[in-house]
């Protein structure tokens, strides 16, 4: 499948991407930028917990001009807290460029322990 | 006089040993008896003999789904299972001169009840640790009464569909002859669980149901939509009603609106930080119906349920120790390499980067497969530990829920003919010693009150009718304990009238020790008391049992 895509402002700001777990569920996760080949992982924030203190939002690349083609990957485990039946797991991916929300990424299905998933999207330049 | 209180328990108890495993002993031959497997060990569960004689009953929790087996030798079983509040009473009776006995085996999962000729016809409880032997099992099927009743029909005359439940079995069950083993339950009387005041049952349920929608209307669903969207629960509602506008019957449903609306949006730590999020979050609905499935029997009820968890400092989401035994999660490593795409514009690096990325795509998804499943599996095993340590950590803590359900039932099954039909209220506070020494890991505080009014009970004087009753409940247990001792005291009060007559107060207590001998043998002493206000006079306090055993089986609820 292809990768999805989001148009950043090649001269805007450098673009965030901010990892959200919905239903309260616990989650630890990595965020990686490959080239534009799909190679060559390099770690943006890798083993963070949305469980803490520190908000779960991170700056990608040095610019936004640099990050044409380039893809990013984050990954994540995400863990039930209760033994509740019928429980469901979204994981979502915001992407704002100068405090902007340019494109929202959700994966989500359900969940009896635990679970992995993973998403990427390319960026393009506008 | 202590040491004569002493020597009598002992003469008393040896008196009794040579008892049962005369008793015992003659029933090797022929055992008729009916299984009942549990999938974990029945903590809750009790037995006793009714008032009346010649009936036996299993009382267990709802949520405990028994498989049931007979022997071949038992003809002519007659079971009826009964849902009451959030526990099944399975009753059967036994022929005149058949002494029937409970032996609880392998660690209270298995319940066998013996029908043992020619001994006393008093109940017995005895725990096995003697050889076994297998013998073919035959199902059973079961009549489940829906209201609680006992024959499917309620105090106001009408009747509500008795569902037909299949009550199946392993292909094979373990027939255990009861062994010569030290295991003694000597009971001085039979014993009443309705009577007022009854202490045949000492752990008294003092929860808030998860679902009061259910208890209200005495179901017990084998399926309960919870849907997890918005759009799910539009289709539950959907195909619960008829084109008529009839509830289709036995339709359950539970579901917390917050987290239907606002759910994808709620991150843990909006959850952790924000008081009215945890509420909301925790604010669950149920809503359940009925109806009869017959032409006599139009009639529909309904009932709507909350749960409110208003405190909680046993609340896993907001344990940090808990965070922090899920830290320890793995991450696979990143994979080498990302699904092949040209990039937009490609350069003839570009094309040859996909070439090769195509030549090795496969073996690239297979690695990237394993590394997935390898970290999943670790994380499996962590979150299970971490949440067992959780549970055990916070199986006292301190929490305030409460719970109601208003009723409503239509005689002639239509919507609009609605009319009210009593409903339930309850609240638990439990207090878990935090911050006392001593306490806090191993004692707990529960106060539980309730409110029923209408709620369909058998008529205690004439058998196979119903009544009204309205109650209140009140009950307070203390419980401490550690791997090898648990205490518990438990005090209940109950006043309670049928319509239209006076009400009737009721109290009781029970104290319950017991100790590890060895192993899975516990040396269990209870003592009960109860006071009742019929007919204008009160009773005192009376000793009503007195319990001295070995068994295999706590009867205290350990605290974890």
């Amino acid at each position: 499948m292809a990768h999805k895509r989001v148009s950043l402002k090649r001269d805007g700001g450098v673009p965030s991407v901010e990892l959200r777990f919905g239903n309260a569920l616990f989650a630890k996760y990595d965020i990686f930028l490959f080239d534009r080949n799909g190679m060559n992982p390099q770690p943006i924030k890798t083993n963070q917990l949305n469980s803490d203190n520190i908000p779960d939002i991170f700056e990608v690349g040095t610019s936004a001009a640099a990050l044409d083609q380039q893809i990013l990957f984050w990954q994540a485990a995400i863990s039930v807290l209760d033994n509740k039946p019928d429980q469901t797991y979204l994981m979502r991916a915001i992407i704002t460029q100068d405090g902007r929300e340019l494109a929202t990424f959700d994966k989500r299905g359900s969940i009896v322990n635990t679970v992995i998933d993973q998403d990427t999207v390319r960026f393009v330049l506008e | 006089m202590k040491r004569r209180f002493i020597a009598w328990l002992l003469i008393s108890h040896l008196l009794l040993l040579s008892h049962v495993a005369v008793s015992q002993t003659a029933q090797t031959g022929d055992a008729t008896f009916v299984t009942f497997t549990f999938t974990s060990p029945c903590e809750d569960c009790a037995t006793q003999n009714s008032v009346a004689g010649n009936v036996y009953i299993v009382d267990v929790p709802a949520a405990r789904n028994a498989s049931l087996a007979k022997s071949p030798s038992l003809r002519d079983f007659n079971l009826q299972v009964t849902l009451r509040n959030d526990r099944i009473v399975y009753s059967f009776p036994f022929k005149l001169g058949t002494s029937p006995r409970a032996v609880w085996r392998q660690g209270a999962t298995v319940l066998q009840v013996f029908f043992v000729p020619g001994v006393d016809n008093v109940a017995a409880s005895v725990s096995d640790v003697g050889p076994e032997r297998a013998a073919a099992a035959t199902n059973v099927t079961a009549a489940v009464d829906t209201n609680g009743n006992g024959n499917g029909s309620v105090g106001n005359g009408s009747p509500i569909s008795a569902l037909t439940a299949s009550v199946s079995s392993p292909a094979v069950a373990t027939a255990a002859a009861p062994s010569q083993s030290p295991t003694p339950m000597p009971f001085t009387s039979l014993l009443n669980r309705d009577a007022p005041g009854s202490t045949a049952f000492t752990n008294v349920d003092m929860s808030v149901p998860e679902s009061p929608a259910f208890t209200v209307l005495g179901v017990t669903p084998e399926t309960v939509i919870r849907p997890t969207s918005p759009r799910a629960f539009a289709t539950s509602l959907l195909n619960g009603v008829d084109q008529n506008g009839n509830f289709q019957s036995g339709l359950a449903m539970d579901f917390v609106p917050y987290l239907l609306v606002a759910g994808d949006d709620l991150t843990l730590r909006k959850y952790q930080t924000k008081q009215v999020v945890r509420l909301l979050s925790r604010t669950q609905f149920s809503f359940a119906t009925t109806k009869g499935a017959t032409t006599e029997d139009k009639s529909m009820r309904l009932a709507l349920g909350l749960h409110l968890t208003l405190w909680d400092r046993g609340d896993p989401r907001t344990d940090e120790t808990l965070m922090s035994c899920l830290s320890a999660f793995r991450l696979p490593p990143p994979p080498t390499m990302l699904e092949c795409e040209l990039p937009d514009n490609p350069t003839d690096a570009d094309r040859e980067a996909f070439r090769k990325c195509q030549e090795s795509a496969e073996a690239t998804r297979q690695e990237r497969a394993r590394q997935v499943q390898e970290a999943r599996e670790f994380n499996d095993s962590v979150s299970t530990k971490c949440r067992d340590e959780s549970r055990q950590r916070n199986w006292n803590a301190s929490s305030w829920i409460i719970g109601a359900a208003p009723s409503w039932i239509s005689t002639d099954g239509q919507t609009k003919n609605m009319r009210w039909n009593g409903g339930g209220f309850w609240t638990s506070v439990a207090y878990g010693f935090e911050g006392v020494p001593g306490l806090e890991s191993r004692s707990q505080l529960i106060l539980h009150g309730r409110y029923r009014n209408r709620e369909v009970v058998p008529d205690p004087n004439t058998a196979g009718a119903f009544l009204s009753q309205d109650s209140y409940f009140f009950g307070a247990r203390f419980r401490t304990g550690s791997p090898t001792f648990n205490g518990s005291f438990e005090y209940t009060f109950l006043r309670s009238r049928f319509a239209g007559l006076r009400f009737d107060n009721a109290s009781r207590f029970s104290l319950l020790f017991e100790r590890r001998i060895a192993g899975d043998t516990w040396f269990n002493l209870s003592l009960g008391g109860e006071s009742g206000r019929q007919d204008g006079r009160n009773n005192g306090f009376v000793l009503t049992s007195f319990k001295w055993a070995f068994s295999d089986r706590r009867n205290v609820p350990s605290p974890q």
